[in-house]
């Protein structure tokens, strides 16, 4: 019957419009903090862009009909496995120019470029440069964290998952999930322990 | 009087609270800073996502409405195949033209007489002219000539 099958159409775009905005809103709540945590595993700006969206594109193919509750531990176990292939994929690659004779030094490049080594001009008061430095410390900190400790933390302190979702996104035990949380804590305590008095 | 018991965090517990919660700060600080360019790059790919989900949605939602269809059309496709063998036999019941036993033959080995034929070994010629003389006459009596 035609007015029926008019109906479902509409019935069907309706419900693709709904889930499509759900879909929306929650990545865009989440992507700042997937590319940060992407970022201080990768330590490069257009890796950790690749990453997300990546898992941005692979929850959507993939896993858009589930319930929204399921979509944030699914999007983090999504963008985790991507930032492990692409850093396993660094580390053959790193291995393969070792090899080489002729490599280039591009990051000694980077290090000695006379535009990223200049001192800013832009005037900063005292406040908000004390909490550049502070957070320059922090991120630097967490870059040096263990793999694990640092997703772990990244998670649960940026994203807010509990001790479940974290085990859910990383795919380990919960109990795993709070032994890493504490090191990374440990450590990150230690180390920024002159920030923070 | 001894003070009551301190109820709460212990200091250790006190101290990593505050250290979490000033970190968690800086982090979501250093969420807002992110430039424009990151900003633009996540928003694209954020709508690349949604419209592969929809087109995702689309096909499924189409592939399911299509169904009724395509089992009426495998439906019909498959009374056609099981009637065809027998809309075709009905076209002419003989031998010659189905190339396997007709009911003619059915008849011939009804009758008690053929059998006997049949069973005679030597004069199998015979039956055979016998047989065809049999046709041909009940084809002629049927027709009235």
């Amino acid at each position: 019957m035609p007015s029926a099958s008019h109906g479902d159409v509409e019935l069907s775009d309706s419900t693709t419009n709904s889930q499509s905005r759900a879909l929306n809103q929650f990545l865009a709540g989440v992507e700042l903090k997937a590319f940060k945590i992407a970022q201080a595993a990768l330590r490069h700006e257009d890796d950790a862009l690749d990453a997300v969206q990546d898992a941005m594109l692979q929850l959507a193919r993939a896993y858009s009909d589930r319930p929204a509750e399921e979509w944030k531990p699914l999007f983090y176990r999504i963008l985790e496995n991507r930032i492990r292939d692409m850093q396993r994929r660094r580390t053959v690659r790193g291995r393969v120019i070792s090899w080489l004779p002729f490599r280039g030094n591009d990051e000694d490049d980077e290090e000695q470029d006379p535009i990223a080594q200049a001192p800013s001009f832009d005037p900063q008061p005292p406040r908000k440069l004390e909490i550049s430095e502070t957070m320059e410390a922090l991120e630097k900190a967490i870059e040096t964290l263990p793999r694990r400790q640092q997703q772990v933390f990244m998670l649960r302190t940026l994203e807010g998952l509990d001790v479940a979702e974290t085990a859910t996104a990383m795919g380990c035990s919960e109990g795993s999930v709070k032994t890493h949380y504490f090191r990374a804590l440990q450590t990150l305590r230690a180390q920024l322990g002159d920030f923070w008095t | 009087m001894s003070p009551p018991a301190q109820v709460g965090p212990t200091p250790m517990n006190e101290t990593t609270s505050e250290f979490e919660k000033r970190t968690r700060e800086l982090l979501e600080d250093s969420v807002q800073r992110v430039d424009g360019r990151i900003r633009s790059r996540l928003n694209q790919a954020r709508h690349a996502a949604i419209e592969e989900a929809t087109r995702r949605r689309s096909s499924v939602w189409r592939r399911f409405t299509l169904m009724p269809a395509a089992g009426a059309v495998a439906a019909a496709l498959l009374v056609a195949f099981f009637l065809w063998p027998h809309s075709h036999s009905g076209v002419s019941l003989t031998a010659e033209s189905s190339g396997r036993p007709g009911v003619e033959d059915l008849d011939l080995f009804a009758d008690s007489d053929a059998l006997d034929l049949v069973s005679d070994e030597t004069d199998t010629g015979q039956f055979y002219e016998w047989a065809v003389d049999q046709a041909d006459s009940n084809e002629a009596s049927s027709t009235g000539a």
